[in-house]
């Protein structure tokens, strides 16, 4: 059976999603406190595994490196070797993305796509993100600049993050969608917090896998490209320049289009969705590699498949009277 | 105006009309008896006949094409046929290719510029032929200088739409713009028929151009096979009979074509000779009834597997890739369907039409390349020495031959291209 | 003999012990340190769940409708008496251990504290490998922590130096039970200050620890979601003081053994006052962030020169040996306090309502824009010559 990428990816989405928020139930499921997505540890008990970002905040903020090292390796030994398919397949939040992609669609409504001077304007968002998430929790160890406001921005970029307001819902946990009065500082971060989580429930309806641009995770995750196992390439001399990687690509990468010398292109935006792949018309111009090996390719005949899988009501008539037309030329000549 | 001058339009119109049947019947007539025409040519030439040659339908010259629908002329590759089918209305492609047709467009139009315009406007000047009439509404893109005076100099005729193509793609204020376009043509396509698209139309249209655009890649595969089943002239004929048809009958008869081809194929049936040269037929395009570069190349013993004319091999072949069928996400993948693969020269920077050469050499396994320029066709002129200097590189012998629609050079150029196609079969014999 | 215990915070520190750890057992001292102790604890196997800890165990039973029958089913004989070696998993107690055959067989009394303070007897239910308490006889009142004490008669043996002794083993420890309101809701809060007793009836448990800590684990926020229930615990590294009574009276100079199910043990010395303080050690977690850090045993022994009589035996001193569990719970991490969610609903309606009402705007604006733009019609000229 033939399946197409795309319902891969939301099987695969799927199912990390119920395992990632759900799996506690299972006695001893856990997948491990260093896991390079963004699988909310505020959904407590039920969750299967951590997202590493919360861990490196505490250590830093405790300045407790015993177990730093090993866990570090192994953060990085899972993203050299799924690479930024974390993001694309793994990810709950984006699954949480993806359906209300998925709502847009149903309710046919169009999407927007930012202009290349936003988005170069909004990259340094997610710099930012990261900056919060390392240095302010450093800056939290006992005796520093914000020590006195430890118990508050202990993990200061959870507190911004949206998927710590969204993801636990899913466990009829409601409150997290609080302000908590404890301190100004709190106040400040969690208010913040909201207003992040609510603008990037309107954001994901309008644009596609709107969180992504903006955040850490990735930003960590992409930084890493060159070195993990999965890539994608691109044989410049097949690509007819048709642009219909970009228009399908959610991130809006043009690069991937442009790209005239080097084969390659996994962007630090990318997802690797593969839809680029599953779109591209021509053969053999992109392709997903593990290990150097092709696991994906983009084919001629695997674009028109899918436009043709439903053929027009006139074509039938057509063909009938074109034979019936041609065989009375025949008969004429 | 006096009577005189009116009946003397009038008999210059005979005249003109009557030497354009004549030529292109002839025309017709010879390619239908040639030997190792696929059987099933018969639909296309039938196309071109009702077309160009009315009262050899039968019944007389059809007095209404399409009735109930509007037809919409084009000219150029860039315009939206997606959206003109969505609308309920016919494209039709009015690029003119008629020796005739240029010699009445003289009257309109100075003698150095490129044939087409020439024809065009000659044809819709005199009325030569019922279908440059019978638009509705003609869309012309504003790709290269002709083009742009054909369109003010079409409205004294008919409805024009002039279609602003970004000449520097890469620029994204360009390609906005360009979107822009393509929603002001759609709301006048609206206005014109009255029938509002949306985007199931859209979707629907979208898909009945994607099988069309299936069979032309079909075809295009079929050619790049190592031993050559069909002549370039009739593929190439085949394909140009689209500016006529319409979609759906030109896709069913396509199909069959295709499966014709295909068990020519797996038969062993070769069109030409064992050592006849594979060639590549670039530049300007040669537009029915100028058909005497294919017919001439392949009389001297070579074969056209592949072009990169815009009314042959580029006309269907870039496809719209959208993942939803929300309209905006349609008309954007439209938008860039129509300019951003598009190799034109009407295009600066063209560099994307030397990679899809350098792609067609090595596909096709080309042994040379005939560039041909038509006379006034300053764009594909000017990226002659490009193109000479690439296929340097690939070690291909490039012939360039400058011509317009006028019959009376075929002597001269049958010399040329004899020694040419020679040329290349001995140097495809030692390379071997 | 020696006794190695790796604790598995750390596992550089190796303690070596000594082998007269009298104080780890209540019963008897043996060649082999022995964790051999009685106490009272809510049941680890409860209606075929297995063992694995409380958290999990609370955690299922919070929320749903199978939750709640565990509930009712653990209030109604929630509390067990063990006895066995401590360190190991406890979940039936081990019918070979020569504690659990005096268990058995012993005179056994147990006893509930109301709230306020009226004590009243139950009754214990014997079943293979278990002795189940019945936390709710009638007459018991459940707004808010009921204590239970027992005793059990240990007897005439051989103590160390060859006389005789007789043995006496008290336990104590916190039924949990709460009666929900009549409107439903739980009558405890944050706010609610727990009273500081202990079991308290000298007369009928002699030697008893008491903790002198009131605080109440986050029975608000995210936890009180699940279980709802005032708990009595220790909270992990922060100091817990308890008292040592005897006769009611503090027992200064008192060696209390300290253990844990984490592994970690410690001995300490009661003061004059009879307090003693332990900071319990966070529990190191595989990863996840559990609520509980263990379980923390007290054991205490007295020995009194008093001679006597049982039952036909002579006895020249007579010890007490008393034993307290209390749960440890890791520190509060996750900042769940002083919440309020309906300011948090307003901002997220706010953000989400003002976010739409833009993106509506632009589109609407965006859509008439390109609905009102057609192309450009050239004029005809109006001085034609056409050819017709």
């Amino acid at each position: 059976m033939r399946w197409r990428v795309s319902t891969l990816r939301w099987v695969s989405l799927t199912v990390a999603f119920v395992i990632l928020t759900f799996g506690g139930w299972v006695h001893r499921c856990w997948l491990g406190q260093f896991l390079p997505t963004l699988s909310c540890k505020y959904v407590l008990w039920t969750r299967a595994g951590d997202c590493y970002l919360w861990h490196i905040q505490r250590v830093l903020q405790n300045a407790d490196f015993d177990e730093l090292l090993p866990e570090l390796m192994f953060f990085f030994l899972l993203i050299l070797l799924l690479g930024k398919s974390w993001c694309g397949w793994i990810c709950p939040f984006g699954f949480c993305m993806d359906l209300l992609d998925a709502f847009r669609r149903r309710l046919r409504m169009g999407y927007v796509t930012f202009s290349d001077a936003l988005n170069r304007q909004l990259a340094w968002i997610k710099w930012v993100m990261l900056f919060i998430m390392l240095v302010v929790p450093l800056l939290c160890i006992e005796g520093c600049v914000l020590s006195e406001y430890r118990r508050d921005l202990n993990v200061p970029f959870c507190q911004l993050c949206p998927a710590r307001y969204i993801t636990p819902l899913f466990n009829d946990m409601w409150n997290q969608l609080a302000v908590s009065f404890r301190s100004g500082a709190s106040v400040l971060m969690t208010v913040l917090g909201l207003a992040i989580t609510g603008l990037f429930l309107v954001g994901a309806l309008v644009k596609r896998r709107f969180w992504c641009q903006f955040c850490p995770m990735g930003l960590i995750v992409g930084l890493c490209r060159k070195l993990s196992l999965l890539k994608l390439k691109k044989d410049c001399d097949a690509c007819t320049r048709c642009g219909i990687c970009n228009t399908v690509c959610p991130m809006d990468i043009k690069e991937v289009h442009l790209e005239r010398k080097r084969s390659d292109v996994t962007h630090q935006d990318c997802i690797l969705c593969m839809r680029c792949i599953e779109y591209c018309p021509e053969d053999h111009a992109l392709r997903a590699t593990f290990c150097g090996k092709t696991i994906y390719e983009a084919s001629q005949k695997g674009f028109f498949a899918r436009e043709r899988s439903r053929p027009s009501d006139t074509l039938e008539k057509s063909v009938d009277a074109t034979t019936a037309s041609s065989s009375g030329n025949d008969h004429a000549k | 105006m006096p009577n005189e001058l009116v009946e003397e339009q009038k008999k210059r119109k005979a005249r003109f009309g009557w030497a354009l049947e004549q030529v292109t019947r002839r025309l017709l007539d010879d390619l239908s008896v040639e030997d190792h025409i696929p059987k099933r040519m018969d639909y296309f030439l039938n196309i071109l006949r009702q077309a160009f040659v009315p009262s050899a339908a039968g019944e007389g010259p059809k007095t209404e094409l399409y009735p109930g629908r509007k037809v919409i002329g084009t000219y150029c590759v860039m315009t939206p046929e997606e959206l003109i089918y969505a609308a309920g209305a016919v494209p039709v492609r009015l690029c003119g290719g008629s020796h005739e047709a240029a010699a009445a467009g003289d009257e309109f139009v100075p003698r150095d510029i490129c044939p087409v315009v020439r024809s065009a406007v000659g044809a819709t000047a005199f009325d030569l032929l019922p279908i440059y009439r019978r638009c509705d509404a003609v869309v012309v893109p504003t790709t290269c200088d002709s083009k742009r005076k054909l369109g003010e100099l079409l409205a004294d005729f008919t409805k024009v739409w002039m279609l602003e193509v970004p000449h520097i793609k890469e620029a994204e204020r360009s390609r906005l713009q360009w979107l822009e376009q393509i929603y002001a043509i759609k709301n006048s396509l609206e206005k014109l028929t009255g029938k509002k698209i949306g985007s199931k139309e859209l979707r629907s249209a979208t898909r009945r151009i994607a099988q069309a655009q299936y069979q032309a890649r079909r075809l295009h595969t079929l050619r790049k096979a190592d031993m050559p089943v069909v002549f370039g002239k009739h593929a190439m004929l085949a394909m140009n009979a689209y500016a006529f048809a319409e979609v759906d009958e030109w896709t069913a008869a396509m199909t069959a074509f295709n499966d014709e081809i295909e068990g020519r194929l797996m038969a062993g049936q070769r069109a030409g000779h064992t050592q006849a040269p594979r060639l590549l037929l670039a530049g300007s395009p040669a537009i029915f009834p100028n058909w005497k570069l294919p017919q001439l190349i392949e009389e001297m013993g070579g074969v056209i597997v592949a072009d990169e004319s815009c009314v042959a091999d580029r006309y269907l072949y870039d496809p719209v890739g959208t993942t939803e069928g929300t309209m905006t996400e349609m008309m954007r993948a439209l938008a860039a369907r129509l300019i951003m693969p598009c190799t034109c020269p009407s295009f600066s920077p063209n560099e994307d039409r030397l990679y899809r050469l350098r792609y067609l050499v090595k596909e096709f396994k080309i042994s040379g390349v005939i560039y041909h320029v038509l006379k006034g066709c300053l764009i594909y002129d000017f990226e002659v020495g490009r193109v000479e200097k690439l296929m340097k590189e690939l070690s291909v012998p490039v012939l360039r031959v400058e011509t317009d629609y006028n019959p009376e050079d075929i002597e001269q150029l049958r010399t040329r291209i004899e020694a040419f196609v020679e040329m290349t079969r001995v140097r495809a014999k030692s390379e071997r | 003999m020696t006794c190695i215990v790796c604790h598995p915070m750390n596992i550089t520190k190796i303690t070596i012990r000594g082998v007269t750890l009298w104080a780890i057992a209540c019963f008897g001292v043996s060649a082999r340190g022995q964790d051999d102790a009685i106490w009272l604890a809510p049941p680890m196997r409860a209606f075929g769940f297995g063992s694995g800890n409380l958290s999990r165990e609370r955690s299922r039973s919070g929320s749903g409708e199978g939750g709640q029958t565990n509930e009712v089913a653990r209030r109604r004989g929630t509390m067990a008496l063990y006895a066995g070696k401590f360190l190991q998993v406890p979940g039936e107690s081990d019918p070979s251990n020569s504690l659990w055959r005096v268990v058995q067989s012993g005179a056994l009394s147990v006893w509930i504290r109301n709230p306020d303070g009226r004590i009243i007897d139950t009754d214990v239910k014997r079943e293979r490998g278990m002795v189940s308490v019945n936390c709710l006889p009638a007459g018991v009142v459940s707004n808010g922590v009921n204590w239970v004490g027992m005793h059990l008669e240990g007897g005439v043996r051989d103590g160390a130096g060859g006389e005789k002794e007789r043995v006496h083993y008290y336990a104590t420890g916190i039924a949990r039970s709460v009666s929900r309101g009549a409107n439903g809701g739980s009558p405890f809060t944050t706010q609610t200050p727990l009273p500081v007793t202990g079991f308290g009836d000298a007369e009928r448990v002699v030697l008893e620890i008491v903790p002198l800590f009131t605080n109440t684990s986050s029975s608000s926020g995210q936890f009180s979601q699940m279980a709802p229930m005032a708990r009595l615990g220790q909270t992990a590294l922060e100091e817990s003081r308890l008292r040592v009574l005897f006769h009611g009276q503090p027992l200064a100079g008192a060696r209390v053994e300290i253990l844990s199910n984490s592994g970690w043990r410690t001995q300490t010395q009661a003061d004059e006052d009879g307090v003693f303080t332990v900071i319990p050690p966070a529990r190191k977690t595989d990863g996840r962030e559990r609520r509980s850090a263990g379980q923390c045993l007290y054991l205490v022994q007295h020995r009194e020169a008093l001679p006597g009589n049982f039952q036909g035996e002579g006895y020249s001193s007579v010890l007490h040996c008393a034993s307290l569990l209390l749960s440890v719970q890791n520190p509060q991490t996750l900042g769940m306090e002083t919440r309020s969610a309906p300011a948090g609903y307003q901002w997220l309606a706010v953000t989400i309502v003002g976010g739409m009402v833009l993106v509506a705007m632009l589109a609407l604006f965006h859509q008439l824009r390109r609905r009102r733009e057609t192309m450009v019609t050239f004029d005809q000229r109006r001085m034609t010559e056409t050819p017709e």
